[in-house]
């Protein structure tokens, strides 16, 4: 059984939190002055830049008039992880993880609003933990917010897991590295809590289809609750940048 | 109303402000921006620091690796540096390969770096033909508003000045390495680089030298590899730099070395008291 | 539900590998006392009471006890007693217990989910207030004691919030370790030795018993008689940089001051003598060992020495006299083993050891030697007070530690099995002593049963293939209750192509998944049994009654469940299409091999059942010349059965079982069975299919085998299965019809063991069946008594969508784990099995003296290993060295005019040795061939004959000559003779 040690008898992770619960959130929008829309986020010890460009002209191969094309870009700062990483971006996993975050992104911009334009996304993980995509997905979702980009819902990602307790199968929301590296299955969805609608699932590993329901539900859950965190994050921003401006008219 | 005089003379715009002797942005021409600094923000690497100067971020961190040292240089270690400019940092940068910008000042920064011999490789060999470790320097730019070299400079000698070596034991019979990361050493590391951008604007009658310029300035002063770039250590020059843009005068140039010299004290200052605090990185 | 906790970040540093780890600390973690009232619990999170009774007369106001991980690892048996209770286990503990010793942290689980118990256990490690962060250059040890000192200020502090003073529960911290009892007490903890608290608990005899013995330091050197072990560290270095190697240690059974422990770099195992060469390993434990410079080696003694019956106390006796004869007089070089001595042991492998309280002879005494019943394990010190009820008992001891002050490690008591001699003690013995699960069903398992009365759900026959009406019977041994296969066959219209008759087979297996659903307490019991163990007077079930003798066996007349495979075949043997389905039988009878033998010789019986047992045997006998034609081996094992006295449940009498032309007609069936069962698995599933495979065995195991065939003129291929069937079938002896059963016996022990495994762990070629010959196999017929087939069942059932899979079937890593429990309860079940069947022989010979026929096995150095075909049994005739010269290149001995070599047959004469109740053995003396002065004769009164020799005897000295007292009548001697 994959990771039967990933739960404690008293029903505790390896890091202390219960199947439940996310990791800890801290993030903030527009904290650089160069892309359109920025935003960092801590998800635990995953530690996630998103930078959001345009719309701008799309490049003429890429134009179309149907709407906007979204280009994203994931990277890994080579120190982010454990053991040095030597390419930062442009290796199978990020191309990968670049595809899954423009499909997610996609799904919550309303492309149609601008057509022959380009947005571009860059999301740079300086410290992975663990969902370092989910926490890109969710960085992203803020940038894109901060650069004004119209949105149609918040688009929320997180991973969920499988362990059991006593015997009984307990789904854990917002998998770290440890239980990930524990082997077990790891479901990551990429959602818009708001409309109900899934933007993108991957699993690895094999999970039995007894158990999927379960654990997806769980991971709907945790991108419910990240929604919460990402919107009054959001209303703390536009709060604070009111006052701000109101001093600079004065 | 200024931002469209911006857009439709952008010269016009910038040559008003510096006809009188303010810079867009409010600040003196030999006036630098705040430098906010913070070390150890990020766990994963062995040592780090993230440093803002005005709107320019950039993170280095240290990784460690066990290597053999060079058999031409049995007795020294290694230190890589290496800078990355991502797209995200700075309209200008496309995804793709790094650019020649890019790989310039990644020479640059590590050029400064050896020649300022603030780092003995020496230092960093733990058995002489056998056993070395390597400095993995990598800085990161995630918002490039210009000065880009001085905030990389900086970076680096804050995560170097906190870097610790675990001890490590080798036996030379079994070839056995033990690491053990509870005793650990400071680095050594001598003096303290500093590096000072200016980029020089030409009036119709002189130069003005802008000191720690942003971007758009850069930008209005020549831009890409236009800066005049000064870094001393401890007083020695240990790299000057100036590539096109417009031409420098002789007696700015000394200015120059006065100003860069404020901003040593400055820089070391900043540093000093940011590993005192070591406190809770805040991006 | 989402809250945040004050957040720390620990890291961890590897090789040069940083690791960062995140961790929680909480302020929703409840105290579980019920005297609390700041927690917010739950009324069933309350488990510690408001007022706990002190049982302790140190402590006589209520607390609760906080224990230290020592005190869990040490004193596990005193916990595992209802005295203790209201007790507090934190996770720090918890942790270290489990990091230390599984099985330990196992038990202390069970109790801590013993609700009656009242133990708790408390995150501490997660709690706001209780989570200590490890400063820099403090040892982990240090840091969790601290933990532990800082929970048991919290939990003092925490009940005495909002609680009037005095009324509120205090804190005992039971710690063995002086320094931390130090610490605390100036803390102002309460705490206490084990020993102290245990001591003066009132009301419960024999806790003291259970006392786990005081660890005296390794570096403590008083009165040492052991050289000290070397630390761990030293060790890590040693075997780092070659000079000192690891390995298994296994204690000699025959010498207790010698032992081997096999090293990968030599050939042969390393050969360790005396106290200080064996330095107080005992046999299973992982040891650090350092090899002598070549010039110090010696050869193994072939002397048996049994420690001293009484306690010589704490000395070590003169070892060189014991010893001499292992010098190498001859130094013949083969003779020679690398020698060396243990310098440290890496990890114990102690379990608890069956055996006798050898009393002190001191009366009131406290201190005894118990002996245990395994040979290789060394006698072992405890303390009890209750020797004189203990001498007469089989009883269970578990080790504590064995300091180098101490000739014997010290144990303590952990129960009492039963009187010797009796019966159930001595299966008790033989259950524990091999592992085997015995205790009865738990109540979880039990509330999986359905009620005694069940009957077949009528929608259950909807969903199934209904074969009431078909004739199908069961052939089994007699006295089976638990039936799980059935048969019928039928011929069916229509020739094949080439004009063949065709028949429809059908093999009819309990099905019992349709009761054991998976994951239940029930599936996780029977997992854990793994097989049903048969005694000779007892039967351990896998499964409980109701399902085992009742609702899924196959019953004569009565409506079951079945899961059945149907063949079509032809009347040449060959399988036209097989099918599998679930289905509804009624067996029409329940035969035993001899009825049904009866049912097809009496020609004058053609009802329907004779007809379709003649047409199973018909084909059966077709199918397995088909086998044997492949290359199948067919090998003999002494096989007995007993009569058993139905009153006392005492053998009476023995027997070779009888094999008919029934019991390989089941045996076919149930083989091909098996066969299609595994083909559609290993298709359907390549990654989990649970199979059976039999490696093919290594020549090095026919060495001496051959050597022997040699002897007795024949040669014998065993380059393939195939050739190897071929010649043993034709070496025959024609005036010695026991030669080729007595050849096959042999060759069987040149075998490797079957298997199982999982399919995804092995590559296809491996999944051979050397035995049967054929690519693949598994086992499906016997459900009831066989968790194999149980998984195997359900595997089917998924393959056909009679049944739903889940995961943890389909888990290659878990099957494999389940493969391993299987093999190693299969093979455990065995031992139980034989040593079940010895211990009954014992009983029958306690009373007799019979002559029997005997073959020669094997020929050792100072004995042959003889077996008596007509009761399977097997055992050493001690020849005297004086008389006979054993000849060691061609393995025989010599005594003038008499050579014995294997396979000779022989008459013995057979009685058993009661003088060492522990090990009762089966003394056999040579009658014939007549050796003068040996051998013994049975009715010449006047002669003086050897009276039963001890082993010891054997070996040591020249056998001494004593008048025959017993008068014992030959029995018939046998019609080999």
């Amino acid at each position: 059984m994959p990771g039967p040690d990933l739960l404690s008898s008293q029903g505790l992770r390896l890091d202390g939190r219960r199947p439940n619960e996310l990791r800890r959130i801290r993030c903030k929008l527009g904290v650089f002055t160069q892309p359109d829309g920025s935003a960092y986020l801590e998800q635990g010890n995953t530690k996630v830049l998103a930078a959001v460009y345009g719309p701008h002209q799309a490049s003429k191969s890429k134009s179309t008039t149907e709407g906007v094309v979204v280009n994203c870009q994931y990277s890994m700062a080579t120190f982010s992880t454990g053991e040095r990483k030597n390419r930062p971006r442009g290796d199978r996993k990020s191309q990968e993880m670049s595809l899954h975050l423009r499909q997610a992104l996609t799904a919550a911009i309303k492309t149609e609003l601008y057509p022959r334009s380009q947005i571009d996304i860059y999301v740079e993980v300086l410290q992975a933990d663990g969902g370092a995509y989910c926490a890109g997905v969710n960085a992203a979702s803020l940038a894109l917010i901060d650069a004004g980009i119209p949105l149609r819902a918040y688009a929320c990602a997180c991973s969920a897991s499988m362990a059991w307790r006593n015997g009984e199968p307990e789904p854990l929301l917002d998998v770290g590295h440890v239980e990930e590296a524990a082997g077990g299955v790891v479901l990551t969805v990429a959602s818009l809590p708001n409309t109900g609608s899934i933007a993108l699932l991957e699993m690895s590993h094999r999970l039995h289809m007894d158990y999927f329901k379960v654990v997806l539900s769980r991971a709907m859950q945790g991108c419910r609750d990240i929604e919460i965190i990402l919107d009054k994050a959001v209303r703390d921003h536009l709060a604070e940048g009111w006052t701000k401006q109101d001093v600079v008219t004065i | 109303m200024a931002e469209i005089y911006k857009l439709i003379h952008p010269l016009k715009y910038f040559t008003d402000y510096i006809s009188r002797e303010v810079r867009p942005d409010g600040r003196k021409f030999d006036e630098q921006r705040n430098i906010k600094l913070n070390v150890n923000s990020l766990k994963t690497a062995e040592a780090s620091a993230v440093v803002k100067c005005g709107n320019t971020t950039v993170v280095c961190g240290i990784q460690l690796e066990l290597a053999t040292p060079k058999a031409e240089e049995p007795d020294l270690g290694y230190l890589v540096t290496n800078l990355e400019l991502p797209a995200l940092c700075s309209p200008k940068y496309r995804p793709g390969p790094p650019s020649d910008h890019a790989q310039v000042t990644n020479y640059l920064v590590s050029d400064i770096i050896t020649n300022s011999k603030c780092i003995n490789l020496k230092d960093l060999c733990i058995v002489p033909d056998k056993l070395a470790w390597v400095l993995y320097c990598d800085i990161v730019c995630l918002d490039n508003d210009g000065s880009l070299v001085d905030a990389c400079i900086i970076a680096l000698m804050a995560s170097l000045k906190t870097l610790c070596l675990p001890s490590v034991t080798y036996d030379n019979d079994t070839e056995d390495i033990k690491v053990n990361a509870d005793i650990r050493t400071p680095l050594k590391v001598h003096g303290l680089p500093v590096a000072t951008s200016f980029a020089v604007y030409k009036l119709p009658d002189r130069n003005i030298l802008l000191t720690d310029p942003s971007a758009y300035e850069e930008e209005m002063c020549g831009g890409i590899g236009a800066n005049f770039i000064v870094c001393s250590n401890e007083g020695l020059l240990c790299g000057t730099q100036k590539f096109g843009g417009s031409n420098l005068l002789s007696d700015s140039q000394e200015e120059s070395l006065k100003i860069s010299r404020d901003r040593t004290n400055v820089v070391k200052k900043v540093i000093e008291t940011s590993i005192k605090n070591d406190n809770e990185f805040v991006s | 539900m989402w809250t945040t906790k004050t957040f720390l970040t620990k890291t961890k540093r590897g090789n040069i590998l940083k690791i960062v780890r995140e961790h929680y600390l909480r302020d929703d973690l409840l105290c579980g006392s019920s005297a609390c009232n700041i927690c917010p619990h739950k009324d069933e999170e309350y488990v510690l009471d408001s007022k706990p009774d002190s049982v302790c007369a140190l402590f006589d106001y209520p607390h609760y006890l906080l224990l230290d991980t020592n005190v869990v690892l040490h004193q596990i048996d005193v916990l595992e007693e209802d005295a203790l209770k209201n007790v507090i286990m934190l996770q720090t503990v918890l942790e270290e217990v489990k990091h230390q010793n599984t099985a330990i942290f196992q038990r202390i689980l069970e109790v801590i989910n013993n609700k009656k118990r009242k133990f708790y256990s408390f995150v501490n490690e997660h709690h706001k207030d209780t989570y200590v962060e490890r400063n820099p250059g403090e040892k982990q040890n240090d840091r969790n004691d601290r933990a532990i000192r800082k929970a048991a200020s919290w939990y003092a502090l925490h009940l005495s919030v909002n609680n009037v003073a005095g009324q509120f529960p205090q804190i005992v911290l039971l710690t063995d370790d002086e320094n931390n009892r130090k610490i605390a007490q100036e803390e102002g903890i309460v705490c206490c030795s084990v020993k102290d608290y245990i001591e003066n608990v009132n009301g419960f005899v024999g806790l003291i018993d259970k006392l786990s013995k005081n660890v005296i330091p390794e570096t403590c050197s008083k009165d040492a008689l052991y050289p000290a072990h070397f630390t761990p560290t030293q060790i890590h270095t040693g075997i780092r940089n070659g000079k000192l190697y690891q390995g298994t240690f296994h204690a000699s059974r025959d010498n207790f001051l010698e032992g081997t422990v096999s090293v990968n770099r030599f050939e042969k195992p390393i050969l360790l003598q005396g106290h200080i060469g064996i330095n107080r390993a005992v046999d299973g434990d992982l040891v650090a060992i350092e090899v002598f410079p070549e010039e110090e080696w010696r050869k193994p003694s072939d002397i048996v020495l049994e420690d001293k019956a009484d306690d010589p106390g704490d000395l070590l006796e003169e070892e060189s006299a014991l010893l001499s004869s292992a010098k190498p007089l001859d130094s013949s070089k083969d003779e020679i083993t690398p020698t060396g001595k243990v310098v440290g042991i890496i990890r114990r492998k102690w379990r608890q050891y069956c055996g006798i309280l050898m009393p002190s002879k001191f009366p009131g005494a406290t201190r005894h030697l118990f002996t245990p019943a395994e040979k290789r394990i060394p006698r072992v010190r405890i303390e009890t007070r209750q020797s004189d009820v203990l001498a007469s008992q089989r009883i269970l001891v578990a080790l504590d530690s064995w300091p180098r002050n101490s000739r014997y490690p010290l144990g303590h008591f952990v129960r009492a099995l039963g009187p010797i001699g009796d019966k159930d003690a001595e299966n008790e013995v033989i259950l524990l002593e091999h592992d085997v699960p015995h205790a009865r069903f738990s109540e979880a398992v039990l509330a999986c049963l359905p009620p005694n009365d069940w009957t077949i759900p009528e929608e259950e026959i909807k969903k199934r293939v209904d074969l009431r009406s078909i004739c199908i019977c069961s052939v089994d041994p007699p006295g089976c209750t638990d039936i799980d296969d059935a048969l019928h066959a039928r011929p069916i219209d229509g020739v094949t192509a080439d004009g063949l008759k065709k028949y429809e087979v059908g093999v009819h297996i309990a099905d019992v998944t349709y009761f054991v659903r998976p994951n239940t307490a029930l599936d996780k019991e029977a997992a854990s049994r793994s097989t049903t163990v048969y005694l000779v007077d007892r039967r351990i079930d896998m499964v409980p009654d109701l399902l085992s003798s009742n609702l899924c066996s196959l019953r004569g007349g009565e409506e079951r469940l079945a899961f059945s495979c149907v063949w079509e075949i032809d009347e040449n043997a060959n399988v036209l299409s097989t099918k599998f389905h679930k289905s509804v039988i009624k067996s029409a009878a329940a035969m035993t091999y001899e009825e049904a033998q009866i049912t097809i010789d009496n020609s004058s019986r053609k009802d329907e059942i004779a007809r379709s047992l003649r047409t199973l045997n018909a084909l059966a006998k077709k199918l397995k010349q088909k086998r044997l034609d492949n290359g199948a081996l067919l090998l003999a094992s002494p096989e007995i059965r007993f009569q058993v006295d139905s009153e006392t449940h005492d053998p009476v009498e023995v027997q070779a079982k009888k094999i008919m032309d029934t019991n390989s007609m089941v045996e076919e069936f149930m083989l091909l069975a098996n066969v299609s069962v595994a083909e559609k698995l290993a298709e359907e599933f390549p990654q989990c299919a649970l199979l059976r495979r039999h490696p093919s065995p290594p020549p090095a195991n026919f060495t001496t085998f051959l050597k022997a065939t040699r002897q007795q003129g024949f040669e014998i291929d065993v380059s393939t299965n195939k050739s190897f069937s071929k010649s043993l079938d034709e070496a025959v002896l024609p005036g010695r019809p026991f030669f080729n059963t007595m050849l096959r016996i042999m060759a069987t022990r040149c075998m490797q063991q079957a298997v199982y495994f999982s399919s995804g762990t092995l590559s296809h070629p491996d999944y051979y069946h050397y035995g049967l010959a054929c690519p693949i196999y598994t086992h499906f017929t016997s459900p009831i008594r066989r968790y194999a087939d149980v998984i195997v069942h359900r595997l089917l059932a998924a393959c056909i969508g009679e049944d739903v899979t889940h995961a943890s079937l389909l888990d290659t890593k878990q099957a494999d784990s389940i493969c391993d429990n299987l093999n190693y309860r299969h093979r455990q079940a065995q031992y139980a099995g034989r040593a079940s069947v010895a211990l009954n022989t014992h009983i029958l010979f306690k009373n007799r003296i019979e002559i029997e026929s005997a073959v020669v096995l094997s020929v050792k150095r100072n004995a042959l290993q003889v077996l008596i075909p007509k009761y399977g049994l097997e055992g050493p005739l001690y020849l005297p060295s004086d008389k006979f010269t054993y000849n060691e290149e061609e393995h025989y001995q010599i005594c003038s005019d008499v050579t014995l070599k294997t396979f000779d047959e022989l008459t013995v004469r057979l009685t058993l040795d009661s003088t060492n109740l522990q090990h009762r053995k089966l003394v056999f003396q040579l009658v014939k061939p007549h050796v003068p002065g040996f051998s013994y004769v049975p009715e010449d009164s006047g002669m003086e004959v050897e009276s039963v020799a001890s082993a010891e005897e054997v070996k040591e000295t020249p056998i001494k000559k004593r008048k025959e007292t017993k008068q014992s009548k030959p029995k018939k001697k046998s019609k080999n003779q």
